[in-house]
């Protein structure tokens, strides 16, 4: 039941949640979070390594974005299981593999779908080649060409 | 039961009129009326233009009570269709008040009891219950955040921290959304203030937690919230969208 709301509500999240669980489970955790690094004398030094920041999107997606921390990033999280730590997942992610919308005509009208729920209805000029994002919920948009 | 609460409604008002009638001090009197019961409330017209047309009458009338005349002449009496002396004098000196508290107790004593087995059974929420805060996606998955700093702004407690900027795909979005659990008051402002929905507060209300640090709640926390909260916020927006 809640499986099923939860994919008509987020189809996207339901698509993305287990390809991201089986990329994340398949890998070793030891591997993915620890780098092993041998230096002069041969005795091998462990240093932290940058933790998945998403379960489906590895890198940060911003400039300035702080780095996922991991149980060896400073004291606060020695203790801390890093496996209980929320992780939701990349909007951008999820986003990118969201098929293009085709338009038939100049602009494309978004509203977010759901009526109350949605944004701002938005129009979005479609003349210069290449797909067009709505600003809002970050749908994109492309000029269907019959010519 | 029910001819017996009629009966004791009416006699607040027929005291009140009763001490209207004899006091010089017509303030004294409005304010003796609207004191009274909320049975008033419905007569309070009529009331009013009695108050009026003694007012007008004391002026020419330097003694005696005041008299309501109709059209025709004929004197009205104003305590007509009231409790009879009578009346009042059996709810008084019977103690009908205290007998039919006595039978509300009584009725409540062979109704089952209200009390639920409060962990595991709970009841009812309002739609619009401010409990822990999410932030919210669109179906398409994309945060519904777009920084516009609107609760950061409107937060009474400043428990919001923004910092925003462009994303790898260029679309500006929160590199940091912070809420400190411990500063705020759930007035619920920050979600009134979001022109999108993104920040809204749960019903969920059970997060006690052990340390201090844990209240201190990140971007990804609060979309946790709302991943797992998606449908029940979803719901409850839209049983209340036409109130907002």
């Amino acid at each position: 039941m809640l499986s099923l709301t939860r994919s008509r509500l987020i189809p996207s999240l339901s698509r993305a949640l287990p390809r991201a669980q089986a990329a994340l489970y398949s890998t070793p955790s030891a591997d993915a979070s620890l780098h092993v690094v041998t230096n002069n004398q041969g005795e091998p030094k462990v240093t932290a390594a940058v933790a998945p920041q998403s379960p489906n999107y590895a890198a940060v997606w911003s400039e300035n974005q702080q780095p996922r921390p991991t149980q060896h990033s400073g004291p606060r999280f020695e203790q801390a299981v890093m496996e209980l730590q929320p992780n939701p997942l990349s909007a951008m992610e999820m986003i990118n593999s969201e098929p293009i919308r085709m338009v038939n005509g100049r602009k494309a009208v978004c509203d977010g779908g759901g009526g109350p729920l949605g944004h701002p209805k938005v129009y979005i000029n479609l003349d210069k080649p290449g797909p067009k994002g709505c600003g809002y919920c970050g749908i994109r948009f492309e000029q269907e060409h019959h010519h | 039961m029910q001819s017996l609460a009629l009966a004791r409604s009416r006699v607040p008002l027929g005291l009140s009129l009763r001490i209207a009638a004899t006091s010089s001090n017509l303030v004294g009197a409005r304010r003796l009326i609207h004191a009274s019961r909320r049975v008033c409330a419905q007569e309070e017209p009529e009331l009013k233009s009695q108050i009026t047309e003694r007012m007008r009458a004391k002026k020419f009338e330097v003694t005696g009570p005041a008299r309501i005349f109709d059209e025709s002449g004929r004197e009205l009496d104003p305590y007509k269709g009231g409790p009879s002396a009578l009346n009042k004098a059996v709810h008084l000196f019977f103690f009908t008040e205290i007998i039919r508290g006595m039978w509300i107790v009584l009725e409540n004593f062979f109704r089952p009891p209200y009390t639920i087995m409060y962990p595991f059974e709970k009841g009812p929420l309002s739609p619009r219950f401010r409990g822990e805060h999410a932030l919210r996606r669109y179906p398409s998955g994309e945060e519904r955040c777009i920084a516009c700093k609107l609760c950061e702004a409107i937060c009474p407690a400043q428990a919001i921290t923004i910092e925003a900027e462009s994303r790898l795909d260029g679309s500006r979005r929160t590199t940091r959304y912070d809420i400190d659990m411990t500063k705020c008051i759930y007035c619920g402002f920050c979600q009134e203030a979001c022109p999108v929905d993104a920040i809204v507060e749960t019903q969920h209300h059970e997060y006690s937690t052990e340390t201090r640090e844990e209240l201190l709640y990140n971007k990804e926390k609060l979309l946790a919230n709302g991943d797992r909260a998606e449908a029940e916020i979803a719901a409850n927006l839209h049983a209340d969208h036409l109130y907002r």
